[in-house]
């Protein structure tokens, strides 16, 4: 009998029929969701989901239409993120929103003031700077707390956005798809301290895209789809084929093997590349059909190497060979005349071109060819852009749409296709799936296996291990600037390219 | 959904919600009824021709602000070039005595080479246009005291005028000017990869960069153009006056910007057109003649427009706010 009474435990946090309606799309549709003390529940869902509504609706930065939020039973209205805050409820969002050009201790307290209890009322910096470091020790954290937030890494921007929720007393806590930009190390860390709050009591929803992640940590998982909230599993009948049918609506296969083994000539060969401080003495060498990954821990110093490669940043010595030929690349425009192609990490911050519409950024880098004095020729930009729309199988509604209305999925389908309008030879994607559901990392890797088929050669940057395993020939291995070898894809686990990184 | 039902209310308000020009049009043409409900001398062929020639002048400079903004720079210097550009052109034909046509393209060159200085610091030593351009539109005002020690150079005479006070028909000639280059600015804009590829820099310069665009190049390319232009405006204002002054011209940052921001063009870039300079220039000189026909005191004019500033920009921001909320339900 007891036992059952511990199940029927108030729940901290409840969600009542909650609607939201856009001008264009539902996005929720009377959701039904609560979450227990001491309980990690997590959200579960492809993009659109609903799931940022929801926490959105939570965190008070959306007002539903229809329902109420019921905190410990009793009923409360969240107006804005400064209810949420003051009902104990922070979230950790994809994106930090810390200020950069502050301190981890001037972050940590943001918002909160700590001010002298005697003349002159000013700000009370030694007790600011001691508290930080308490909450950061609680955390288990080692980090001078007078660090410029802005020269530290992701995972450690994300304990100080942590520890501000720790600091505002949060007694709920959403993490936001919060292991998208960190290593599986770091990941690791963060998981086991997630862990911690809530044997500490506290109530956490928790959003993912990885599903072992999600199987590994939750005590009950909701999957959301079309704005509707499908189902709520409990630990212990979680598995990867229910939580993406439910997602999905279908089956689908998981994490297939994509590679074949290629005999071409060599197109790239690079050959002792340095920039002091990023990479240094890195050589390898590409063949023509390919995709070779590199991968690496954040700061192992990959996306300076690709980048450089690329012409964006300037190498400091060493020797490119393009095709055979000795290059000197020292522009972005060298490079892709040449027939290099580069999708950028940060898909929003330098991928999409956010003033273009959906047709204008697929054909900016082939622009000047569909020029015919004196105007573009937009009948033939037109057909460029269905072209690819069809073949690449880009979800949208007009091609004259902003690009920022698209998904992340389909944004980075539209980039891909910028490359591959241009009939590039070699493309650097770095991070290519990062922040992207399922289905679409899916169609992602095979559209890379089918590039690579057509005789397009591929370089992939990836924080996934398994991801440059399932699709990759060869992976070079990189740590804190070194190369540390490389290994042949079909022949090697996620730990040992640790490992050997580590070593 | 129901189409017979509330289209026209649907069609206006997605011409309104698309584009700013349209609603400024739309207050022009309400506020010009107005206008000639209550005074008999705003709508008379004399007075459209004041307006229309009014706003070429500094409308020229506003084309090449235009094009600055969309880059997401700024050019303070439009008035002081401008202006240093009219006493060039003054001190060539009335000291030296230079063919006009050859002066116009002396001074134009004389443009190009201070907005080229503006491009080239502001992109090899990545300063901010703020600054660079207010610095040098000091230096050029500077240049101007010294060429007139604050007088006026009058005595422009001869076929040259015709550029400021001609008329075709019935039509003054600078707007003509001013139309045709807006339409051709307009074309590039719209039709050329340089035109694309402003849009693309305005938006995010390092995506724009990392896609091949030469960035640095086009920056330069479009302060040179800005330069140019406004010591063209600065031409044809000494055309007119047949004189270069002191003080001509140097109003024009403020208004250029603004006949651009009412237009629609972003202040952070990537967003703006010519069209919506053109709207721009002519509503804020029907708000500054609509001031001298209802004889309402001259020192309201700028109350007027700087209202008008703040209503343009409070719809341009409902427009984004709108658009981002739809972004959140995606």
């Amino acid at each position: 009998m007891w036992k059952e009474k511990e199940y029927m435990v108030l729940p901290k946090l409840e969600i009542k029929d909650v609607t939201k309606s856009f001008p264009s799309v539902k996005a929720l549709i009377d959701v039904n969701f609560d979450l227990r003390p001491g309980e990690i529940h997590s959200l579960v869902g492809e993009n659109g989901a609903g799931k940022s509504t929801l926490i959105n609706v939570i965190t008070g930065q959306i007002k539903p239409d229809k329902g109420e939020i019921l905190l410990d039973g009793e009923k409360v209205t969240i107006d804005a993120p400064d209810d949420a805050i003051a009902h104990g409820i922070a979230l950790v969002p994809q994106e930090l929103n810390l200020i950069p050009e502050l301190s981890a201790a001037e972050n940590i307290f943001l918002g909160v003031k700590k001010i002298k209890k005697s003349f002159p009322y000013s700000i009370d910096w030694k007790n600011i700077y001691s508290e930080a470091e308490k909450i950061l020790g609680t955390l288990g954290v080692n980090m001078d707390v007078k660090a410029i937030v802005g020269n530290m890494s992701v995972a450690n921007q994300q304990l100080v956005q942590i520890a501000r929720a720790i600091a505002l007393g949060a007694e709920i806590l959403i993490f936001d798809e919060p292991t998208a930009c960190l290593t599986l190390n770091e990941s690791k860390l963060l998981l086991n301290l997630i862990k911690q709050f809530r044997d500490e009591g506290k109530a956490i929803i928790f959003v993912s895209h990885h599903m072992d992640e999600v199987m590994e940590i939750s005590n009950r998982a909701s999957i959301m789809r079309d704005g509707e909230l499908i189902e709520t599993i409990k630990k212990g009948e979680f598995s990867l084929q229910r939580l993406i049918k439910g997602m999905v609506g279908k089956e689908v296969e998981q994490n297939q093997v994509l590679r074949r083994e290629t005999d071409g000539g060599s197109i790239l060969k690079v050959e002792g590349l340095t920039r002091e401080g990023e990479f240094h003495n890195i050589s390898f060498e590409v063949k023509k059909g390919e995709i070779f990954g590199i991968a690496g821990l954040i700061g192992a110093g990959r996306t300076e190497l690709v980048s450089s490669i690329f012409g964006d940043r300037k190498l400091e010595s060493g020797t490119i060979y393009f095709d055979g030929k000795l290059v000197k690349i020292s522009t972005p425009k060298q490079a892709i005349d040449m027939g290099i192609g580069y999708l950028p990490e940060e898909r929003r911050n330098y991928g999409i071109l956010p003033s273009l519409n959906i047709r204008e950024n697929l054909t900016i880098v082939r622009l000047k060819s569909l020029y015919r004095f004196p105007r573009i020729d937009t009948r033939m930009e037109s057909e460029l852009v269905d072209n690819y729309v069809k073949k690449i199988r880009i979800k949208l509604a007009s091609k004259e749409d902003s690009i920022t209305k698209l998904s992340g999925g389909n944004q980075q389908k539209v980039i891909l296709s910028r490359w591959l309008a241009v009939g590039s030879k070699l493309l650097i994607l770095d991070e290519p799936t990062r922040g992207i559901d399922v289905l679409a990392k899916e169609e992602i890797h095979q559209l890379m296996r089918e590039c690579a088929d057509n005789g397009l050669t591929v370089i992939v940057v990836s924080s996934e291990m398994e991801e440059l395993i399932n699709i990759c020939n060869r992976i070079l291995i990189m740590h804190e600037g070194e190369s540390k070898g490389i290994v042949n894809a079909s022949e090697i686990s996620p730990e040992r390219i640790l490992d050997i990184a580590l070593s | 959904m129901d189409k017979n039902q509330n289209t026209l209310k649907t069609w206006l308000f997605r011409k309104v919600s698309k584009s700013t020009s349209f609603f400024i049009i739309l207050f022009i043409i309400l506020y010009g009824v107005m206008l000639t409900i209550v005074s008999s001398k705003f709508l008379t062929a004399y007075n459209i021709g004041i307006i229309v020639r009014q706003m070429s002048f500094f409308g020229i400079a506003a084309l090449g602000q235009t094009l600055v903004l969309i880059i997401a720079g700024i050019d303070l210097s439009v008035g002081s070039t401008a202006c240093l550009g009219g006493i060039f052109f003054a001190t060539l034909i009335v000291k030296m005595g230079v063919n006009p046509v050859l002066s116009i393209i002396l001074v134009m060159i004389m443009g190009a080479i201070i907005g080229y200085i503006n491009g080239t610091i502001i992109t090899r030593m990545k300063l901010s246009p703020f600054i660079v351009t207010l610095a040098v539109s000091e230096i050029c005002y500077g240049f101007v005291l010294v060429i007139t020690k604050g007088s006026t150079i009058s005595g422009i005479t001869g076929g040259i005028l015709f550029l400021g006070q001609g008329m075709l028909g019935v039509v003054p000639v600078p707007i003509l000017i001013f139309i045709l280059i807006a339409l051709i600015l307009a074309y590039i804009l719209k039709n050329t990869p340089f035109g694309r590829e402003l849009y693309a820099i305005g938006g995010n310069v390092v995506a724009a960069r990392l896609v091949g665009i030469k960035t640095n190049r086009n920056t330069r390319i479009v302060y040179l153009l800005s330069g140019a232009l406004a010591c063209f405006g600065g031409v044809l204002m000494a055309c007119r006056y047949n004189s270069g002054q002191p003080t001509i011209g140097k109003s024009w940052v403020m208004s250029s910007i603004t006949a651009a921001v009412i237009g629609g063009t972003s202040m952070s870039g990537g967003v703006g057109s010519m069209f919506g300079a053109v709207v721009g220039a002519f509503l804020m000189t029907v708000l500054s003649n609509s001031i001298v026909v209802l004889n309402v005191s001259q020192y309201w004019e700028q109350v007027m427009t700087g209202s008008v500033v703040l209503i343009a920009v409070a719809i341009d921001a409902f427009r984004s706010l709108s658009r981002n909320k739809v972004k959140i339900s995606k």
